[in-house]
């Protein structure tokens, strides 16, 4: 049998059939230099840099597979820097460092893929969490002895990374996020299903905290962040359309209107601490970083890649 | 108990060597002569005693908890994952802890409901009923300092909960919370303080208030429903 297609068909059919791009999003506030720091990783692994007039490629791109998942965290040990970590699809875990891309540990032996997640301590210890596809949090370098700070394990030669009891009985893939407020040492774990459930550990359990009203649509992200005034915490949840939900006690409530630009969005948090002010950020899958206005709109602050 | 089986372990081996070193055999022999009044062999009867069983899970379980735990910010969820995840049992050790909590506080709010219902709390026995009351708040001081202690954001809100209502009492509430944290937001500082009345503090005032309470049954008996 012979198919005859026209040139437009053919073109469709290549339209239909390109990957769907995503980009991941790493965003930090730096509060000794008061800036953003904005780095994006896409599809193929290539890193980029967001600045004023633009995205700029940093490095080559990342080894390893993809989906990969990115973390930047202010280093609170050294003033002005920032760590970035990389979590590739078969479960390796690289760090920038300077051009080169350094691998650390073992590779996670979970389901891909992999959400990456953790926290930078008031010592400049860094603790590293990363969710996979079975809903399970794995921490990288758990120190046999919990005496034993992380920065010591995590840089080791051979670090593993170990499951943590109780995954989330939900639908894959997840999301995860995770906040340290180091004046009070609590740690906050946040994750979101395929279905948008929201999930919330306490006591070493993942508890349900929120679930959509097939509202929204898959993949969701999660972001959340500590009002520092009363420690609340606030966490926020965005769909494929770009809708931000705010989490109200175990209920979603929409906030501002949807996210111009392509799916699946990543979303993130800027906490400028001396300032007092919370911003709600989000990427989308060509690489369009946007900012939630005040009243709901978005401004976006750098094009596609 | 019946005659035979007083005059069986009366006899036993175990009481003549345990006699032979520690004079205990009429002490023990005392002990079994107590009747259970007929009134009280129901089973709501044994909500007191079943309480009690509760809480000697909690201490077992408790000290072995307490090997591994650290009572700081960064070691409280650390240890406590490594309890689940590495210590062995540990995962069962904790929940046993958990859920013998929670059965506890059932337990116990459901033996004051029988004393109150059975009108076991009135004269001769207010002073028993006044310990009991005084057990239960120690038992929820238990509970939610327990809650604490992982240091997790709900442990985290509970402390500064409790550091916020403490402040609103009128004239002493900032020397109140002040025992509690001297900053804020509340940290380490606090958590060490949930920690220490948790081991130590509570374990010893619920001792000598169920010594009390033990004393006082053994003396006046079980009241006679109304």
């Amino acid at each position: 049998m012979r198919l005859h297609l026209s040139k437009t068909s053919f073109l469709l059919i290549v339209i239909l059939a390109a990957p769907v791009s995503s980009a991941r999003l790493g965003a930090v506030y730096i509060p000794d230099s008061d800036a953003d720091v904005i780095f994006a990783l896409d599809d193929s692994g290539q890193l980029h840099q967001g600045e004023a007039g633009g995205w700029s490629a940093v490095n080559n791109p990342c080894p390893g597979a993809g989906p990969r998942d990115i973390l930047v965290l202010n280093r609170t040990d050294v003033p002005g820097t920032v760590n970035i970590f990389v979590l590739d699809g078969a479960g390796q875990l690289y760090e920038v460092n300077g051009d080169t891309w350094l691998p650390q540990g073992d590779p996670l032996a979970g389901e891909s893929p992999y959400r990456l997640g953790g926290y930078a301590a008031a010592d400049g210890a860094v603790a590293l969490f990363a969710l996979d596809s079975g809903g399970r949090l794995w921490q990288y370098g758990k120190p046999s002895d919990p005496s034993e700070r992380l920065a010591v394990a995590s840089y080791a030669p051979g670090t593993t990374w170990e499951t943590v009891t109780n995954p989330i009985i939900g639908t894959p893939p997840y999301d995860l996020n995770v906040l340290h407020y180091a004046p009070t040492g609590v740690t906050f774990f946040m994750a979101v299903d395929a279905e948008g459930a929201l999930y919330t550990r306490f006591d070493g359990s993942w508890e349900i905290h929120a679930v959509t009203h097939d509202t929204g649509a898959a993949p969701y992200s999660v972001t959340g962040f500590y009002q520092l005034e009363t420690l609340d915490i606030f966490v926020m949840v965005m769909d494929a359309a770009g809708q931000v939900y705010s989490d109200e006690s175990g209920s979603y409530v929409n906030l501002g209107e949807p996210c111009p630009g392509a799916p699946p969005f990543d979303v993130g948090s800027l906490v400028h601490e001396n300032e007092d002010c919370y911003y709600i950020a989000a990427l989308d899958g060509t690489g369009g970083f946007r900012v939630m206005r005040e009243d709901g709109g978005w401004e976006t602050f750098l094009d596609s890649f | 108990m019946s005659e035979a089986t007083r005059k069986k372990i009366g006899d036993s081996r175990w009481l003549k060597w345990l006699d032979e070193r520690l004079r205990v055999k009429p002490w023990v022999v005392e002990a079994m002569r107590k009747p259970v009044h007929p009134w009280a062999r129901k089973w709501y009867y044994c909500l007191g005693g079943l309480t009690l069983v509760t809480f000697l899970v909690l201490v077992v379980t408790g000290l072995i908890l307490l090997q591994h735990y650290r009572p700081t910010p960064v070691g409280a969820a650390e240890s406590i994952a490594h309890i689940m995840n590495d210590v062995w049992c540990g995962w069962l050790v904790r929940g046993i802890h958990h859920w013998a909590a929670n059965v506890m506080m059932v337990l116990c709010v459901a033996h004051m409901i029988r004393v109150f219902l059975t009108g076991a709390y009135k004269k001769p026995r207010e002073l028993n009923w006044i310990a009991g009351v005084l057990l239960l708040v120690t038992t929820v001081g238990f509970y939610v300092s327990g809650f604490v202690l992982p240091w997790d954001q709900r442990g985290f809100e509970i402390a500064s909960s409790i550091v916020g209502a403490l402040k609103q009492i009128p004239i002493v509430g900032d020397l109140a919370a002040g025992i509690v944290t001297s900053v804020t937001p509340v940290g380490g500082e606090a958590l060490g303080f949930f920690f220490d009345n948790h081991v130590i503090v509570l374990p010893l005032v619920i001792f000598i208030l169920l010594l009390f309470h033990f004393v006082m049954i053994r003396r006046q008996g079980i009241a006679e429903p109304l």
